[in-house]
């Protein structure tokens, strides 16, 4: 079973439901999955909340948000959805989060509506004239807007890893991943992104 | 066999479309420096003017008056905004490009350019099971015919919009469909650029530059 203190991700881009079947699809790399309506529940749940923002976001948050909605007991999902490779956790353990980052790429969705004067840390992201579907920290919004380059986490890591180096920033690999695992959070749960397979 | 894309009018209209990923304003914050509007081009960010940012942006779709969009071309767009050297600048920086769908040169056009989408699919429904929404959850922005739906979610995954469409034609082929606009890629292909301008007026993807070595 699932470590209720594991970080846990969604996995792919969704496609909607599909009569008549009435089954959600979700497209991972070059395949579809198909998962039930309790499943696109716990799925949606794994991206997390956009008020948490870039903290980690647990299999036992999932646990919990799921009782508290209503649907069926979400362990046995959750470790289903993980084997099918809808979900990702990922434990303390000293190259998980490298595993991860080097499996996954992340995917911007929407346009950028960009930041202000006033706030010139803060990026909107959205659709042209209407309100903002997400405000961004200077991070997060980097990572967005290279999304559709970068062939994986890992190789936004490593851009990191040198503008760090050429700022004489001391930083460690820790460190720098943490920091992108929380960026890559706050735009799955602010939905302006999703994550799929890394790229060859 | 019913086609299912959109057929292409018998004297195609030349498109002006846009191309590059939308980023936004960036103000510096210093108080001194002008702000410009930014736009990822394949692996560079290309700051823009305000003209030059108006000139792209209407390029993603005009509307007639029933509000639908309708093809953008040249001729058009300049009845807006008359600034030929705005014009040339952007083109001339691959910021816009003209493509005339159902061409030879099309195919050239195709195989230059990435179709990228921004938004997430809704799937059909039970009414309409032939007809697949695209936006974000509860906001359906634009509704695709299936083949079109299929190319707008498979496309970024080719290296360009020639290979999705030589690739969608052989998943098409490989399921036993017959319509000549999907076991065609010449066909296919005339059949998603004469639905660019419903595709880009409505954000639900872009176009991009091919990055050479990137699948």
């Amino acid at each position: 079973m699932t470590d209720r203190t594991h970080a846990v991700f969604p996995i792919g881009h969704y496609m909607g439901e599909r009569h008549p079947e009435r089954r959600h699809v979700i497209r991972i790399g070059l395949e579809h999955r198909t998962v039930t309506e309790d499943e696109f529940g716990v799925w949606v749940l794994a991206h997390g909340l956009p008020a948490a923002g870039g903290r980690t976001w647990t299999v036992g948050h999932v646990l919990d948000l799921a009782a508290e909605s209503g649907l069926p007991p979400a362990a046995d999902m959750i470790h289903t959805m993980r084997g099918a490779g809808l979900l990702a956790t990922l434990g303390p353990a000293d190259g998980e989060a490298l595993r991860f980052a080097r499996s996954y790429r992340l995917d911007p969705l929407l346009v950028g509506i960009g930041n202000s004067e006033d706030e010139p840390d803060r990026y909107q992201v959205g659709w042209p004239g209407a309100p903002a579907v997400a405000v961004l920290d200077a991070s997060s919004y980097e990572l967005w807007q290279w999304g559709h380059v970068a062939p994986s986490l890992w190789h936004t890591h490593q851009v990191r890893e040198r503008v760090a180096a050429d700022l004489g920033e001391q930083a460690t690999v820790t460190g720098l991943l943490d920091g992108l695992l929380g960026d890559v959070r706050e735009l799955l749960a602010a939905c302006c992104a999703y994550l799929d397979l890394s790229r060859q | 066999m019913k086609r299912l894309f959109r057929r292409p009018t018998s004297r195609a209209t030349t498109l002006l479309v846009p191309v590059g990923h939308g980023l936004g304003a960036f103000h510096a914050g210093d108080g001194v420096t002008a702000p410009v509007q930014q736009v990822r081009v394949g692996a560079e960010m290309v700051d823009l003017s305000d003209t030059e940012f108006l000139l792209w942006s209407l390029a993603h779709g005009l509307v007639d008056e029933g509000g639908r969009p309708t093809p953008c071309t040249s001729g058009e767009l300049r009845t807006y905004v008359d600034e030929p050297a705005v014009f040339r600048s952007l083109s001339e920086r691959g910021l816009l490009a003209e493509v005339t769908p159902g061409t030879s040169e099309s195919v050239g056009f195709a195989a230059a350019h990435r179709l990228l989408p921004l938004a997430v699919g809704l799937g059909n429904s039970a009414r309409e099971p032939w007809q697949f929404s695209v936006g974000l959850l509860e906001s359906p922005l634009a509704q695709l015919t299936a083949p079109l739906f299929d190319v707008w979610q498979w496309a970024h995954l080719s290296p360009d919009l020639w290979t999705a469409c030589r690739e969608a034609v052989a998943v098409a082929r490989s399921a036993g469909i017959d319509a000549p606009d999907q076991i065609d890629p010449e066909q296919t292909l005339a059949g998603v650029l004469t639905a660019l301008p419903q595709l880009l007026a409505s954000r639900i993807c872009c176009l991009d530059v091919r990055i050479a070595g990137l699948r």
